[in-house]
């Protein structure tokens, strides 16, 4: 029989302990993660029963527009404008090189309503509203206000998580719809203003390439999508933060940091399944 | 009339029965095979040092948290088996006065207290107004209805959260540390208040503090818990008289002795030797 053995002369010791805990520590991470998955999994479910059982109280919803969606408003729309003004601009250099001018309108129309929209609108959002729904669900933990309404026989996903997701969910395709009209203004008033393209050749063409379901649609889903994630990573984030100072400015950075990622990630699938499906 | 026998005497008069009750958060327990008894109509306090679970029991009575074994029972109704509706069911039947008072933060003083009211019953605004008001008189800040809970002091704050804990008339009120922080006067006004209203509204009150002497003043009935379990109980004089040298310790502050000074170390020349 023999006998496999690792000398000590040959490895050090040390050397065989940092092994040790380097593959320990990758197998607490993967635990952790799959933790996390779980998590998610068990904060998703009641979620979702308490979005269903809040509807018979609108009134709770119609708050939570007000402050996560109405409260949204300025930044999108001056936002939107800057980005339409660039975007303009841009449009215009390159466009009347090949003396194609005429065809600002629909292009700036097209990248607003598909991409730039939906996409800079949940980016706007995520640092706007998801980082605020964050830190005042991880302060109401850290206080105790969610224990307290548990122990009044209240359930916080009905009263708390639910409403907040609804606005969420309601809002960022409202948001993005305004942040793409406001975008096309700027472009005209640096297209047609500055730049003296034909007024009418710029909404015209706009009105003859853009497809209702194929961009206006799409580009609304892909913002509801949006608003899901965004809102369900700030909720999500703000339930389980560390009731401390420091747990929930963390908790808010991971809100912003993660859902920008996941919005990126997923706009490139969602682009790809809308508009690169078999032709 | 007698706690002790009161407490001995069955389950007839407990409005809560523990029974061998293991809990921890880890491996490490915090309770083990702990059971007692909360003697209905009274004020029942539960001290002990920090960190031996007193506010974890009153996590495990209010469901909010499950033993791993043993079990909990208010009412004749087990909280460690409900789950969902009926969980919350036995929750409309205690009141619960957190330690920083939990006030929402997003309402004003009227509506922290109307909360409950409007969440769990259909009672027309006219009614729920009257029966605010009530609450905000027996806690003496009917003037202080406008008020936002920031503009409320810890004293004050914490009787605002009493009126909302008893809003739904409660058969039990369960303070957490309800003497931590406050002003001699707001101690008094707390303390008259949890005596008054427990013998008014005919409620069973369970004060957990590590305060021993507001705690023996007000309490009828006494509970030390520490090393996961009850270290000793009965009425504030037996307490006060007890011969248990841990109890004895908690009782009169002492430094040292069965609950050690040092936190379990090396040997401190050890320690200084190396590195």
């Amino acid at each position: 029989m023999v006998r496999y053995r690792i000398s000590t002369r040959l490895i050090p010791m040390p050397m065989i302990y940092a092994m040790i805990r380097t593959i320990g520590e990758l197998g607490a991470r993967t635990v952790g993660m799959v933790r996390w998955a779980g998590k998610g999994a068990g904060f998703l479910l009641p979620s979702f029963l308490g979005m269903l059982a809040v509807l018979r109280r609108p009134r709770l919803i119609i708050q939570q527009l007000y402050s996560v969606g109405v409260l949204s408003m300025v930044i999108i729309v001056i936002a939107g404008f800057f980005v339409g003004m660039v975007l303009g601009l841009q449009g215009y250099i390159q466009l009347s090189a090949y003396k194609a001018e005429s065809a600002l309108g629909l292009g700036v129309a097209l990248t607003l309503s598909r991409e730039l929209g939906p996409v800079v609108t949940a980016l706007l959002f995520a640092g706007r509203a998801g980082s605020a729904l964050t830190a005042e669900i991880g302060l109401m933990r850290a206080t105790e206000q969610l224990a307290a309404m548990e122990m009044m026989a209240v359930n916080p996903y009905e009263r708390v998580i639910g409403p907040r997701f609804w606005a969420g969910i309601i809002s960022m395709p409202l948001l993005a719809a305004m942040f793409s009209v406001v975008g096309i203004y700027g472009s005209w008033l640096v297209g047609v203003g500055q730049f003296g393209i034909d007024h009418g050749i710029f909404w015209s063409t706009m009105e003859a390439g853009v497809d209702f379901g194929e961009d206006i649609l799409n580009g609304v889903v892909k913002s509801a999508i949006f608003g899901v994630v965004v809102t369900g990573i700030a909720l999500f984030e703000g339930y389980y933060a560390k009731p401390t100072s420091e747990g929930v400015s963390r908790a808010t950075t991971r809100t912003v940091v993660n859902s920008s990622l996941c919005i990126l990630a997923l706009d490139y699938l969602l682009t790809s399944l809308m508009f690169a499906g078999p032709a | 009339m007698n706690a002790r026998t009161t407490n001995n005497s069955s389950a007839e008069d407990a409005l809560i029965t523990i029974e061998n009750l293991e809990f921890g958060f880890s491996r490490e327990l915090i309770f083990k095979g702990m059971s007692l008894i909360i003697p209905r109509g009274k004020v029942t306090a539960i001290m002990g040092p920090s960190g031996c679970g007193k506010s974890t029991l009153l996590g495990l009575i209010g469901g909010r948290l499950k033993p791993k074994r043993g079990s909990i029972n208010f009412a004749g109704r087990r909280v460690d088996k409900a789950r969902g509706k009926n969980l919350y069911a036995l929750r409309r039947e205690m009141g619960m006065l957190f330690q920083n008072s939990a006030l929402l933060t997003d309402l004003d003083t009227f509506e922290n207290i109307a909360f409950p009211l409007r969440e769990q019953t259909a009672l027309p605004e006219e009614i729920i107004r009257i029966i605010v008001k009530m609450k905000l008189e027996l806690v003496g800040l009917r003037g202080a209805a406008e008020l936002q809970p920031a503009e409320l002091s810890g004293g004050m704050a914490r009787r605002v959260a009493l009126a909302r804990a008893i809003a739904l008339d409660p058969r039990l009120v369960m303070y957490d540390e309800p003497f931590v922080g406050l002003d001699p006067i707001s101690m008094g006004v707390i303390v008259k208040l949890i005596r008054e209203l427990n013998d008014a509204l005919s409620l069973t009150s369970v004060v957990v503090t590590h305060d021993v002497q507001e705690g023996l003043s007000i309490a009828d009935y006494v509970y030390i818990l520490g090393d996961q379990n009850v270290l000793g109980h009965g009425t504030a004089s037996e307490i006060q008289n007890s011969e248990d040298p841990m109890v004895r310790q908690f009782i009169q502050g002492l430094p040292d002795g069965p609950v050690p000074y040092q936190y379990p170390a090396n040997p401190y020349a050890d320690d200084l030797r190396h590195d």
